[in-house]
């Protein structure tokens, strides 16, 4: 097992994950014994914490259809999965941003309009 | 020991070591060489100050010596006698298009569906391991060059200030001079090791 495979098994375990979300509440809780001048390998494993934190958020909310704990147990399903959430986010935000171009253009009926790009260069 | 077999060997003995939480609970490694206790440490702000300035000066030396060359002569020399970096790096960039295909395909499988993530698991574990032959093969070809050979002195220098050896329950450092260091190749070498795990992203 590579190093940080072992540093994600760490992180998605429930005594750290316990921890990082009490050290977040509750201020005086350390997680390490240095408070600063973190080595690489620490903020590796705190990238991993906030990760596992929001998908087992993310879970616990149900949000997403093809995530579930198998899914959060696997490396390369959860990267997979990462990948595919960040572009379904990015493609929610370029929906938003459409919807609000719309809804700014006073059209007599606003559902059946739609927008796009024009270059007039 | 060229960099490529440090580099395999810094993973190898890392993977070998039972990994418990100690790799994180603070910032130090701790090792053993001929039973005696090492430990690398996180430099402080001085101690980076004091590398960054010996390295200036080793760019100094570096750009006087017969043979001095930057990464890009470097890399249109190479690309002379065959070996083509930026054709390589497009081969990445290919690959890495392949790579997020997959993971695309492979996060929109149920879990039930076992054929089908062993199929695309076992797709991007085989792009993922020529991506990491791929970086380092480009890693060995550029070593040569002034940046790399800056870079190495930097952690080298690094490792020398920061590797410390247990004596009667305290932490001395191991060398007294840089000199020192440099002539000691086993001790130094799994220093180094350790030390650019420690540094991990932080360069």
């Amino acid at each position: 097992m590579d190093i940080e495979q072992q540093i994600r098994q760490l992180a998605r375990s429930p005594y750290w994950l316990n921890l990082y979300k009490s050290s977040k509440e509750i201020g005086t809780i350390q997680l390490f014994e240095n408070i600063s001048n973190y080595s690489g390998l620490q903020n590796l494993f705190l990238f991993w914490l906030s990760v596992y934190e929001s998908l087992y958020q993310d879970l616990a909310q149900q949000e997403w259809k093809y995530l579930d704990e198998k899914v959060i147990e696997n490396d390369i399903r959860t990267d997979a999965f990462l990948y595919w959430r960040s572009k379904m986010r990015e493609q929610d935000l370029l929906n938003y941003k459409r919807e609000q171009k719309v809804s700014k253009l006073n059209f007599k009926d606003n559902k059946n309009v739609s927008t796009f790009n024009v270059d007039f260069n | 020991m060229s960099d490529f077999d440090i580099l395999n060997e810094s993973m190898a003995n890392l993977e070998r070591n039972n990994f418990d939480d100690s790799l994180i609970k603070d910032n130090k490694i701790c090792f053993i060489v001929n039973e005696n206790l090492y430990r690398v440490r996180m430099p402080n702000q001085g101690e980076q100050s004091l590398a960054e300035h010996q390295r200036n000066l080793e760019q100094l030396s570096y750009l006087k010596q017969e043979g001095c060359i930057t990464k890009n002569q470097l890399i249109l020399q190479l690309k002379n006698s065959g070996i083509d970096i930026d054709k390589l790096e497009e081969e990445r960039t290919e690959l890495t298009k392949e790579l997020k295909k997959y993971w695309f395909l492979l996060a929109t499988v149920d879990s039930t569906n076992k054929n089908k993530i062993t199929e695309y698991s076992d797709k991007i574990k085989e792009i993922q391991n020529i991506l990491k032959n791929s970086v380092m093969n480009i890693a060995v070809y550029l070593s040569p060059c002034l940046e790399s050979r800056l870079e190495s002195f930097y952690i080298k220098y690094m490792t020398y200030i920061c590797t410390e050896k247990q004596v009667n329950n305290e932490w001395i450092k191991v060398w007294n001079t840089f000199e020192d260091f440099n002539k000691d190749d086993i001790l130094g070498n799994t220093a180094i090791s350790n030390l650019t795990w420690l540094l991990l992203n932080k360069r």
